[in-house]
Order: C-alpha cells, then sequence, then structure tokens
C-alpha cells in the first residue's frame, strides 16, 4: 500500500518532531517524498499528509505554488534553463532553442527515454557563470556553451545506461 | 584587488568551510567574546553603535531591528534570511558556499542579543551545495560546542535549523518567509499587525536579518565600533558591501568594496570595464527592482543615501550590466516575465499589474506594439506603486519600466515604429 520507503516514512516522522511545530516538517516532507518518488501525485502527497497530520489541501497549497514541487513525472535530468536577465544579456534563448532542436522536445516536456526534462528557472542567483542551469533543482552547470551541453547531455545519457547511484535530487537536508 | 575584503576574506581560501580552517583563520573568537564579556544589550549596543544597516536591501539599522524585540518575551527566534532570489544577485551565494561558519558565528551572537534560544536559516531551495555545507557546519559547530546547550560553558544555549525552500522569489519578503516555515502557502502578511518584532514566527517575537548582515556582526565585536565606522561611508554608510556585477562586464564577479564607491569604479575597476568597443548604457544598481543607472550616473556613491538622491537604491547590490549592444526594451520585457511569474498573487493590483505589463512589453517588443501602450504602461505602474500591495513586489515591479521610460523612451518608440530593435538585436556578447 505504501508507496514511500520505510526510510522515508521514518525520515518524515522524525522531522515532525525535529522542528518547533509539527506543520513546519510539510514542506521537508515534500521534498523528500518528491526525492524518493520522483514526483507528488496525490497518493503520495495522502501519505505525506498522513504522518505530518495535515489535510491534504495543505500540501496542495504549497505544490501549487512552489517551483521545485512536481505534480507530474520528470525525466531523471531535469535540465534547468536559467532566464534572467544576466543570462539572457549571454544568449540563454539560443541555448534554449539549441536544447529544443537536439532533444527534439519542448519546453516542459520530457524526452519518450524518460531522460530528460526541459525547463527554465527565474533568475539562479549565480549570475558570475551566465549562462547557467540548475540540474535535478540542486547542483549548478555554469557557464553553458552547445558545446559543453553536447559533452554533459553525452556524459548523462552513459550514466543513465550504467546500473549505478541515482542522481542527485531534491531532499535533502532538513 | 585594491581593497582588502573582510566578510569574503574567506571566499576562495582551500577548505574554508571545515571547522577547522575557519578556527585556524580566527573564527568563533566573536562569539566566545560576545558571549563572556557582554550582556545582550551591549552587543545591541555596540551594533547600533556601529551603524550597521541591514544588508538585504532596505537598509535598516541591525541594532534598532533587534531593539524592537520586547526584552521578557519568554519565547523569540532568530531567522536568517538566505533565500537569495533578487535577480542579480549572488552574494550570499558564495558566502553561504564558502564560508557557512561565519554566518553561524553571526547568528550566534545576534540569537544572543536577542535573546532567542532557536534559531533558523532560511535557505533558497535551489541551492544544494550551500545546504550541504551549512548542514555539515551546523554539525561541526554543535560537535565543538558553539551551538546546543550552554555554549562555551555559559548559561546561554541555542539550536538553529536549517530549512529549505522550494523555489520561489516571495519567500525573500519577511513574513511570507515565516509563513514558509510555518508550512503554509508563503503569502505576505499585513502589517499591522503582523511586524516580526512583535507577531513573528509562530506568533513570537521575531528579528529576520540577511546573509551578509549577520557576516558583518563577529568582525563588528571582535575589533569594535570604531573601527567599522573608519570603513565605508561613515557615518551613515559605515563598512562594506558584497557587490554581484554580472552581465556585459569583462569580470562578473563578487566584488567586496566599501560602501560609497563609485559606480563607474565598480564596473570599470572591480569588474573589468565592459567588452572591446562596447559603451556602458545601464545597470540595475541593486537588482532588477530598483530603478535603472545610466551612463549619466557614473560618479554616483553606492550606498544607502546616495542612491534615493538620483531615484534608485542600493538594494541587494545585483548589477547588471548593460552596454551599447543592448535593447532595454527586449531587457525590459525579460525582467517583466519575471516579476508576473513571481507575483504570489494575494493583491490584485500586483497579479494584474504584473501581467499586464509582461504582455504589453512582450508585443512592443514583437512588433506589435501602439504609442498609446507607453503611456498605458506608467498607468498600470501608477495603479502597482506607492504601496498598495501587502508587500513590495508590486512597486518593485514597476522599477524597471518606468526608469527605462524615463531614460529610453525613445528605445520604446523605435521599436513601436521600426517593428525592431533600435540596437544590432538581442545583446549576445559571444
Amino acid at each position: 500500500m505504501a508507496l514511500l520507503s520505510e526510510k522515508t516514512r521514518a525520515e518524515i516522522q522524525r522531522l515532525t518532531a525535529y522542528f518547533p511545530q509539527r506543520r513546519t516538517a510539510l514542506l521537508p516532507a515534500l521534498r523528500l517524498a518528491q526525492a524518493e518518488y520522483g514526483y507528488l501525485p496525490p497518493e503520495v502527497v495522502a501519505e505525506v499528509c498522513e504522518i505530518v497530520q495535515v489535510d491534504p489541501n495543505a500540501a496542495e497549497m504549497l505544490i501549487t505554488f512552489y517551483d521545485l514541487l512536481y505534480r507530474e513525472p520528470v525525466g531523471r535530468y531535469v535540465l534547468g534553463l536559467c532566464r534572467g536577465l544576466a543570462c539572457y544579456l549571454l544568449g540563454c534563448d539560443h541555448l534554449l532553442a539549441y536544447l529544443q532542436e537536439k532533444l527534439g522536445i519542448g519546453l516542459n516536456q520530457t524526452t519518450p527515454d524518460g531522460l530528460f526534462t526541459l525547463r527554465t528557472f527565474e533568475c539562479l542567483a549565480r549570475c558570475d557563470q551566465a549562462p547557467v542551469m540548475l540540474l535535478n533543482g540542486e547542483e549548478y552547470v555554469g557557464h553553458l556553451t552547445p558545446e559543453k551541453l553536447d559533452a554533459l547531455l553525452a556524459q548523462w545519457a552513459e550514466e543513465a545506461r550504467r546500473p549505478a547511484e541515482p542522481p542527485v535530487t531534491g531532499g535533502e537536508g532538513a | 584587488m585594491k581593497f582588502e575584503p573582510i566578510i569574503t576574506r574567506n571566499v576562495g581560501v582551500p577548505d574554508a568551510w571545515e571547522i577547522e580552517v575557519y578556527l585556524a583563520r580566527g573564527g568563533y573568537q566573536a562569539v566566545r567574546k560576545a558571549l563572556t564579556e557582554y550582556t545582550p544589550d551591549q552587543i545591541i549596543e555596540i551594533v547600533s553603535r556601529a551603524n550597521l544597516r541591514g544588508r538585504g536591501g532596505a537598509g535598516f539599522p541591525t541594532g534598532r531591528k533587534w531593539s524592537l524585540i520586547p526584552k521578557n518575551a519568554p519565547q523569540t527566534y532568530l531567522v536568517c534570511n538566505a533565500d537569495e532570489s533578487e535577480p542579480g544577485t549572488f552574494s550570499n551565494h558564495d558566502l553561504l558556499i564558502w564560508d557557512p561558519h561565519l554566518l553561524i558565528e553571526g547568528m550566534i551572537i545576534g540569537a544572543y542579543a536577542i535573546r532567542a534560544t532557536t534559531g533558523f536559516i532560511y535557505l533558497r531551495g535551489e541551492f544544494g551545495l550551500a545546504a550541504r555545507r551549512l548542514e555539515r557546519a551546523l554539525a561541526q559547530a554543535r560537535a565543538h560546542g558553539f551551538l546546543g546547550p550552554r555554549i562555551l560553558g555559559t548559561e546561554y544555549s541555542l539550536e538553529i535549523y536549517l530549512f529549505r525552500g522550494a523555489g520561489a522569489y516571495i519567500c525573500g519578503e519577511e513574513t511570507a518567509l515565516l509563513e514558509s516555515i510555518e508550512g503554509n502557502r508563503p503569502m505576505p502578511r499585513p502589517r499591522p499587525p503582523y511586524y516580526p518584532p512583535a507577531i513573528g514566527l509562530y506568533g513570537k517575537p521575531t528579528a529576520v536579518n540577511n546573509v551578509e548582515t549577520l557576516c558583518n556582526v563577529p568582525f563588528i565585536v571582535l575589533n569594535g565600533p570604531e573601527w567599522y565606522l573608519s570603513i565605508g561611508n561613515p557615518p551613515k554608510n559605515p563598512g562594506t558591501k558584497v557587490f554581484s556585477i554580472s552581465g556585459l562586464v569583462r569580470r562578473p564577479g563578487n566584488y567586496e568594496a566599501p560602501l560609497g564607491t563609485t559606480l563607474g569604479e565598480l564596473i570599470f575597476e572591480y569588474a573589468g570595464g565592459l567588452h572591446e568597443g562596447r559603451r556602458f548604457k545601464a545597470v540595475t544598481p541593486g537588482g532588477t527592482s530598483t530603478p535603472l543607472l545610466t551612463d549619466q550616473h557614473l560618479d554616483v556613491k553606492m550606498d544607502y543615501d546616495s542612491l534615493p538622491a538620483v531615484g534608485t537604491y542600493l538594494g541587494s547590490t545585483g548589477m547588471i550590466v548593460m552596454d551599447d549592444t543592448v535593447c532595454i526594451p527586449c531587457a525590459v520585457h525579460r525582467m517583466s516575465t519575471f516579476y508576473r511569474h513571481e507575483s504570489c498573487g494575494k493583491c490584485t493590483p500586483c497579479r494584474e499589474g504584473t501581467a499586464w505589463i509582461e504582455q504589453i512589453l512582450r508585443r512592443i517588443v514583437t512588433g506589435r506594439g501602439r504609442l498609446a501602450d507607453l503611456d498605458l504602461l506608467l498607468d498600470i505602474c501608477d495603479n502597482m506603486g506607492g504601496r498598495k500591495t501587502v508587500c513590495a513586489l508590486g512597486d518593485f515591479a514597476t522599477f524597471p519600466v518606468v526608469s527605462a521610460l524615463k531614460y529610453f523612451r525613445d528605445e520604446f518608440e523605435y521599436h513601436i515604429r521600426h517593428n525592431r530593435c533600435p540596437t544590432a538585436g538581442v545583446a549576445v556578447s559571444r
């Protein structure tokens, strides 16, 4: 029945007692659940809310607000190009077009093999390395060029072919 | 660099985030001094005399903010705002990655000053590396007795929680930030009654301070207010500021410089100037949420009081530099997409206004604009700005538009009349 692992459920349980007030654990719990399940369908949300002891509507209020919480499945690698002003001045629109062409998908779509999701972010606070992107909501990759993207995409596709550790995703920390 | 960094002195030092390195470089001496030599009120007095002002953007005096916390309150909170999201700003990001112990040390002193036994670091959700470094630093600080019960053998105890956001600019607004920690949809609270020093986190008196503000505190405690007042542009603008300079400059990066350093020095000396053959056109002095400055402002001092004299603000000192290849209407349209996306939707003028501004600017830059659009934009801005909304985002969204129309109205008119950019096109420097 449970969609989340015993480990994640126990960690969410721990968080509810860790913070000064129980409900503070809701957002960290949703991030943990997403880190394991990949996204937040209603059944997973219900499971989280049962442990945190809040109404599922409380979680909906967060999922529909925050950019890093996903309602729908995403690819193994979520490529989040920054579209802030500094990245714009350094050509992020060209990179976005390049990625769409290369991956054969539109914005906010996932490649049929489930590997890559393409999205954009507002200013990512790493303008000194513009144009920049955020991988899986966590890791920064800066000074992007088409050549660098080619190499990274090849590397990630290769990584996905090997049975290896899953990539870093959201949910670390509190 | 011409200025010896103070608060960014550990940025770039190998393993600066490890407590052994931090201690070897003089770390946690300020905590020892604060907790063993001073009372909480004396800390507030020292920080007040140093005239440290909030580095998040508003410039409110930190000592006064702390003095607003009731001294007899049974429960108070110190919250560090590390939700760095103002477009063009990336200075906290470096401090958090390189020097998490400096922030923790500043927080311990700040929490002691307001008699808080609980602190929160509200970290921008995207900052993965900073989250790992902070978690590690908090654990190291606990193991060394700088956090937890009876710090350094004194009566004072403190626990600090790391709380990660999940992608929302509005969480940098302090009351929305508190809503986020409380597990609610993060929309700003009306003030009155929700002034954080009176009704803050969990309804208790709360001080919310920016990362860079707190990172100044250990140095002020160690070296004294007179030392601090010898730096920058005293008496009202003492100390340094970490300026984030990006866009079309040769050396984008964070540069710590005395408050009062001129705009021209920052762009042309610190950041290495513009690319070959380019001319300076405009800059966002304090992130995109501050009115633009142009080539007539290169001698303006960058501090809290000199910038309002020329119609703008120091803000978060996120300086995105635009040269003469940049089409201002296109750049301003890009800024407007940010506010449209990040408006939380609570207040009608902001929710509707940010959407209309973006739509009208989009039709201008895609060749469907009308000359009447320019006054329409100003009219919409007039209906959003000037404290018509619960928080300042409504005002912020108007600043780039109104200032661009003030300095570059001809570019908008050109775009509308000729259906193309007044410059070579959308600037791409490579």
